[in-house]
């Protein structure tokens, strides 16, 4: 493929959409509905996408059936990836869809997310050691606000929870909004860096 | 004093499953067992159910239910106790959904608030579910700028341009308050950006314990009414409204499962300052 | 016509734009050499990618769990691609395996593209296996049980979460903590900032991964611009003292201002 392609051609559709999409929002323009249009547009392209990602899983999948490394994983993957979609085909409200999304789909997705109290707990026991004064004020902070939060820490004094919600709104608070001034100011950065073309390592190789 | 000092560095080096059958233990055992601990609500909350309970009947607010399955055990209970409390209120419920499965989680909550929901009788003149709205924050701006544009049709296939529940709503302006259940992108962030600021409309958010500290910033500067946070959150608009369900429930395991891990904090540490003595 | 309740943010935007642009047309011109503090954290990426060779072991690398939309999740995740770049070569020119999952659908390409050129770049273009880069699954949980069972099935030796993360980080990096893995993680979620400050080894905070494009390819003109985006930085520290000097005062013109 040649360096036009590669490098002039997205770089040149970054800008002029990027620039573009940047005036329609903050001016309203007669050229308003193209920018509508190219959302949409983006839309569409994001789920072909899919599409694809979908192709490589299932090639991916039937080579490892192939080569018997965990067949029967790879087969209950499959089965289940196209009957969701036949089942899903005709609506996102059909019955039998609302019932597979109820009850396959959530009971796994919370059960995987519930894992985040096991792991927090052990991160929480590893971590929090007092192996400075940085990290032992991050443990005091930690256990205050903890106990705060936990409702049984009002059957010894009401005033628990209004030292954690003190440390949430106000040191939480400072700190969260200086980091976030800045990763503002980092996003405004990397966009300009991007629409210029001066950022290319998303498009791989050296930036050349 | 050696063996008491083996023991006490054993303490700093228990293995993980250990912790996990502690935790596990923690959380079942008050879920068998109710411990009916106190609840205070905290300062957000209260802001929260004020604003709502200050809203006239015939109000239009609008829930945007931007989570995966994943979040609903804490924003589950949330939607039903505010769902709850607007109907009691009898203001018009308009949900929407810029994540996929937020659409199929936005039914089920009506559905087990008021019994039934494209059949209900209320359907398009009380309450509607608008379906999903693709494109992440550009959909929240397409669907900002115009509500019956970005949806043409509801969750089921339904036009929606006559229905009743939706007239005099053209932008965000028209609402009289936007509910966030927020758990990743698009959240508040992005609320924030193409509603709350072009438009000015009221934003509340009830988000995951989780991302709680991004989003308290913008209830401090005001730009938001009111948040309620994870489980606990629910828990207490539950006390409010005069209804504890789920969450109240769940709170004396949520309360065991935090002193099981601050009791596991000060085990590590005495095993880590045990093992630090030993060393000199 | 200016939208309404736009126009602050117009302006801001203009005058960090035109920071960032003019320091990068010095730069341009040999006004000065831009230089900026040593990440050690970016430094470490050869150190895990060494440590991952010797023990055999591979490394599984993430871009970030979000795709390329939305205001704050794309920047991350070219963030977190031009690391991978990075992270690619050095793995190509050591001979050391890695894993990259994905999560969102477009990000797939992108990252096999960039991995590909990579290891050409690195001379060794037979030595990429497009079945490196796999595409897990598109929700949350359902990628986090993927990568989990990945993690323990290889037995990494390295774990390098870069770009946008939400709740799986936790669950990550202790995973990875538990095989005795290296880490490194980085983004500008300020809710997961914690989790990767306390579990790993290295952490890039906020802008500092944004740096990390120009840090790792040492372009003068990359280096510029995060030069400007540190006097933007400046320039909205002296915004907060006027405000709150503003504010002292009892003058409401800044917060007029601001609600233009």
């Amino acid at each position: 493929m040649s360096i036009f392609a590669k490098r002039t051609l997205p770089l040149a559709i970054t800008f002029v959409f990027g620039f573009f999409m940047v005036v329609d929002f903050f001016f309203s323009t007669p050229a308003s509905a193209i920018a509508a249009n190219v959302n949409r547009a983006f839309v569409v392209v994001a789920n072909f996408a899919v599409i694809t990602a979908i192709g490589t899983v299932t090639l991916m999948h039937i080579r490892k059936i192939q080569k018997k490394e965990e067949w029967y994983n790879s087969l209950a993957l499959l089965a289940v990836l196209y009957l969701t979609i036949a089942i899903g085909w005709s609506s996102a409200s059909d019955p039998t869809y609302l019932w597979w999304f109820n009850n396959l789909f959530v009971p796994l997705e919370t059960t995987v997310f519930c894992l985040l109290a096991f792991y927090i707990s052990s991160a929480s026991y590893r971590v929090f050691k007092a192996r400075s004064k940085e990290a032992a004020l991050l443990l005091i902070s930690a256990v205050l606000v903890m106990w705060g939060r936990a409702p049984i820490s009002a059957v010894i004094s009401e005033g628990f929870a209004a030292i954690a919600d003190w440390m949430m709104a106000v040191p939480n608070t400072a700190g969260m909004r200086g980091i976030v001034i800045g990763i503002g100011i980092g996003v405004i950065s990397i966009g300009i860096r991007t629409l210029l073309g001066i950022e290319r390592g998303h498009l791989g190789g050296k930036g050349e | 004093m050696s063996e008491e000092r083996s023991f006490l560095t054993r303490l700093g080096r228990m293995d993980r499953r250990f912790m996990y059958v502690v935790i596990l233990i923690a959380v079942s055992i008050p879920l068998l067992r109710p411990l009916a601990l106190p609840l205070s609500v905290s300062p957000e909350t209260k802001l929260f159910y004020d604003y709502v309970q200050s809203l006239p009947s015939g109000t239009a607010i609008g829930l945007t239910f931007d989570c995966q399955p994943g979040a609903l055990p804490e924003l589950y209970p949330q939607m039903l106790a505010i769902l709850q409390h607007l109907k009691v209120r009898q203001t018009r419920i308009i949900c929407v959904a810029f994540m996929a499965e937020g659409a199929m989680i936005a039914h089920n909550a009506l559905t087990d608030v008021f019994g039934a929901s494209q059949s209900h009788p209320g359907y398009g003149k009380t309450f509607v579910n608008l379906g999903f709205i693709a494109g992440g924050e550009t959909g929240m701006a397409a669907f900002a700028k115009s509500v019956k544009g970005a949806a043409p049709q509801d969750y089921y296939g339904s036009p929606t341009d006559k229905m009743e529940v939706l007239s005099g709503v053209e932008t965000a302006k028209d609402f009289a308050l936007i509910v966030e259940f927020a758990y990743g992108t698009p959240g508040i962030p992005e609320i924030m950006r193409q509603m709350q600021s072009p438009y000015g409309v009221k934003i509340a958010a009830a988000a995951t314990a989780l991302i709680a500290t991004q989003v308290m910033p913008y209830l401090k500067s005001g730009q938001m009414v009111g948040m309620l946070t994870g489980l606990r959150g629910a828990a207490e608009y539950e006390n409010l409204i005069g209804k504890p369900g789920e969450a109240v429930a769940g709170m004396d395991a949520q309360s065991v499962a935090h002193v099981a891990i601050i009791l596991a904090i000060l085990v590590g540490n005495i095993g880590y300052y045990s093992e630090r003595r030993k060393q000199k | 016509m200016l939208r309404s309740g736009a126009g602050s943010s117009f302006l801001f935007l203009t005058i960090f734009c035109v920071i960032l642009v003019a320091v990068v047309l010095l730069v341009r011109r040999g006004a000065f050499t831009p230089k900026i503090r040593r990440l050690s954290q970016l430094d470490a990426i050869a150190e895990l990618v060494g440590r991952a060779t010797e023990m055999g072991k591979p490394i599984h690398f993430m871009p970030g769990s979000g795709g390329l939309t939305g205001g704050d999740v794309a920047p991350q995740t070219i963030a977190g691609l031009s690391i991978l770049g990075y992270t690619s070569e050095l793995c190509a020119k050591y001979g050391s395996k890695m894993f990259v999952t994905i999560r969102v659908a477009e990000t797939q390409a992108l990252a096999r593209d960039i991995v590909q050129q990579a290891y050409m770049a690195a001379g060794k273009p037979e030595a990429f296996d497009p079945n490196q880069i796999i595409y897990v699954a598109p929700t949350s949980q359902s990628y986090t049980a993927g990568v989990l069972g990945l993690m323990n099935r290889e037995k990494i030796a390295a774990n390098i979460m870069v770009g946008a993360i939400w709740a799986e980080s936790i669950m990550f990096s202790e995973e990875a903590a538990t095989l005795g893995a290296m880490q490194l993680g980085g983004t500008a979620h300020t809710h997961q900032l914690p989790f990767m400050l306390a579990c790993c080894d290295y952490s890039l905070i906020g802008e500092e991964l944004f740096a990390a494009g120009a840090y790792v390819s040492k372009d003068p003109l990359q280096l510029a611009a995060v030069v400007g985006q540190d006097m933007c930085k400046l320039a909205a520290i002296a915004l907060i003292a006027i405000g709150v000097l503003a504010t002292l005062v009892g003058s409401p013109s800044l917060l007029d201002l601001l609600k233009w």
